[in-house]
């Protein structure tokens, strides 16, 4: 045995993976070798000196905390029966195949006809809605976000234009592209809001629905401004609750809603960014005697000498009233 | 003269897995029996979860995240990377439950989850940084702990309390120069204790590579450490 081969048995020696066959044959050469009988000894003093820095256990509060959080992503997910089932059954299904090759065949050659019909209905298909329409999936645009749809994965917008695109899950991932107004993609937009999963996809549609609400478009009914709301209320990114407050911002004045969502963040919000956006909202609504009250709360107990003193000065601003 | 023959001292300080008294093959024989019987226990949880069911999933969360925690902890050295690792891994392998198909264990399998995602963050972190290797050398310290650390083995060195924690922290820099795929290698071994061959499974390559791989981790971690002789 040579000695770069002795080494390297030492290594795998010190960590229990040699057979006795192996373990015998080092012997052999260590007894006759004193350069590999040091390595030896150097490789049980490094292992030594190893265990002097143990792996720490998590703290108990560490743990707990990752659960909660982990717990929380699990609620968002869709309940799992129904996409695991079939997902087992896909499964089961080609396993079946690998034992079949002529079932196989068979149904490539279904599969074929069933593509190729698909493919002149799609073209046929596109032709009359240009709004929208699937780059990935072969089916037309009004059965793109059906019920089916468990997630979205990514937003492309097309720079300059209003138009962007949607990659989004159902059995099988696919896109949809077309303008932010578009029904189809506003509902993908507003799915994409809850997904706690990728703050990056939620970052995305929480800014792309502000721009329009900010621009008038698409916050007149009810979904959009509600999933804005629930951006600046429970999103953990700060840019994301400064781009729900943006959208709605034109709001302020005339949805109580809208008017109690901001003045909470302003109460409650951890970043000072994101409160004074808030403060800077409610300065048209100063008169209004919820906002006045959150104002005099806000001057006079809060923590932030910064917010103290910008609410005070919107305070001192109102006009006394009756 | 040389003595004529060497023998290893196998119960040294290494109890060699291959060399066992009669105790601890009782000890072997009912660690084997609570093994098997928690494969069980896994396999039916597995089941309940492939036929949709939370509470099942939450039961095998409950068993492993602490030992996936503590590895994602120990490898990226970050709470909040561990955190987001803890997280997407169980994420994962709740979206995949139903292409589980008991061709190995659930810990086997997360723990697969863990390290490849444990990689993929370290070879990130890696490109942003600049060659680390320099780090100890800068110091100039090591040869004296070391040296210390060699002594302690004769029982002949006073001083080994004091130089613990420095020593500790000087082990976290050699961790450091490893190379991502090193330092998973070496983690999984020398820390979790698991078989080369479930190594490699776990990074999908052979238990060849992973050997070597785990030689050349050693190595430069005895280099650093100023382990010679």
């Amino acid at each position: 045995m040579k000695c770069d081969h002795a080494q390297q048995l030492i290594v795998q020696y010190i960590y229990g993976e040699l057979s006795d066959e192996q373990s015998h044959s080092l012997e052999l050469h260590l007894t006759g070798c004193e350069f590999c009988r040091g390595e030896l000894q150097a490789y049980q003093a490094f292992r030594q000196t190893m265990s002097l820095a143990p792996v720490e256990e998590p703290s108990p509060n560490f743990l707990a905390q990752s659960r909660v959080r982990l717990d929380d992503a699990l609620d968002l997910l869709p309940p799992p029966s129904l996409w695991m089932r079939l997902e087992i059954g896909w499964h089961g299904f080609l396993a079946q195949l690998q034992a079949a090759p002529g079932m196989a065949m068979a149904i490539a050659v279904v599969g074929l006809g069933i593509g190729a019909s698909a493919g002149h209905y799609w073209k046929h298909s596109v032709e009359h809605h240009p709004a929208a329409h699937l780059a990935s999936a072969a089916v037309p645009a009004e059965n793109t976000a059906a019920p089916s749809v468990y997630n979205v994965s990514s937003i492309v917008q097309h720079p300059n234009t209003d138009m962007v695109e949607v990659h989004f899950n159902t059995m099988v991932p696919a896109t949809i592209e077309g303008s932010i107004d578009d029904p189809e993609v506003q509902k993908l937009l507003l799915m994409a809001t809850r997904n706690d999963v990728d703050p990056s996809v939620q970052r995305n549609s929480v800014s792309l629905l502000a721009a329009q609400c900010k621009a008038g478009h698409a916050c007149e009914d009810g979904p959009v401004r509600t999933a804005m709301m629930v951006a600046l209320r429970y999103d953990r990114d700060p840019g994301v609750r400064l781009k729900a407050l943006e959208g709605l911002n034109p709001y302020v004045g005339q949805d109580v809603r809208v008017r109690d969502a901001v003045l909470e963040s302003l109460m409650h919000d951890p970043s000072q960014s994101v409160r004074s956006q808030a403060l800077q909202m409610l300065e048209p609504v100063q008169a209004d005697s919820s906002v006045r009250v959150v104002l005099q709360t806000v001057s006079t107990g809060d923590d932030n000498p910064a917010i103290r003193e910008a609410s005070l000065k919107v305070l001192q601003a109102i006009p006394p009233t009756e | 003269m040389e003595p004529q023959r060497f023998a290893i001292p196998v119960q040294d300080t290494f109890p060699s897995p291959q060399i066992r008294s009669a105790p601890s093959r009782i000890q072997s024989k009912s660690r084997m029996y609570a093994e098997s019987s928690a494969r069980l226990q896994d396999a039916e949880l597995i089941r309940e979860a492939q036929r949709g069911s939370r509470e099942a999933f939450d039961a095998l969360v409950r068993q492993y995240d602490q030992s996936v925690l503590r590895l994602a902890l120990h490898l990226t050295g970050s709470e909040q990377d561990a955190q987001d690792i803890h997280q997407e891994a169980f994420l994962k392998a709740y979206r995949h439950i139903g292409s589980f198909r008991f061709e190995c264990s659930f810990y086997t399998w997360i723990y697969r989850i863990v390290t490849n995602l444990c990689l993929d963050l370290l070879r990130r972190r890696k490109t942003r940084r600049e060659d680390p290797s320099v780090i100890v050398d800068a110091t100039g310290e090591e040869h004296d702990t070391m040296i210390n650390v060699s002594d302690d083995r004769a029982m002949a060195n006073p001083a080994r309390e004091l130089d613990r924690k420095m020593l500790a922290e000087k082990i976290q820099i050699a961790l450091g120069t490893l190379t991502p795929r090193e330092r998973t290698v070496f983690e999984l071994k020398h820390y979790q204790g698991l078989r080369l061959r479930t190594i490699g499974e776990m990074l999908n390559t052979t238990e060849e590579t992973a050997k070597n791989t785990l030689f050349r981790a050693t190595r430069k971690l005895r280099t650093q450490l100023s382990v010679v002789r």
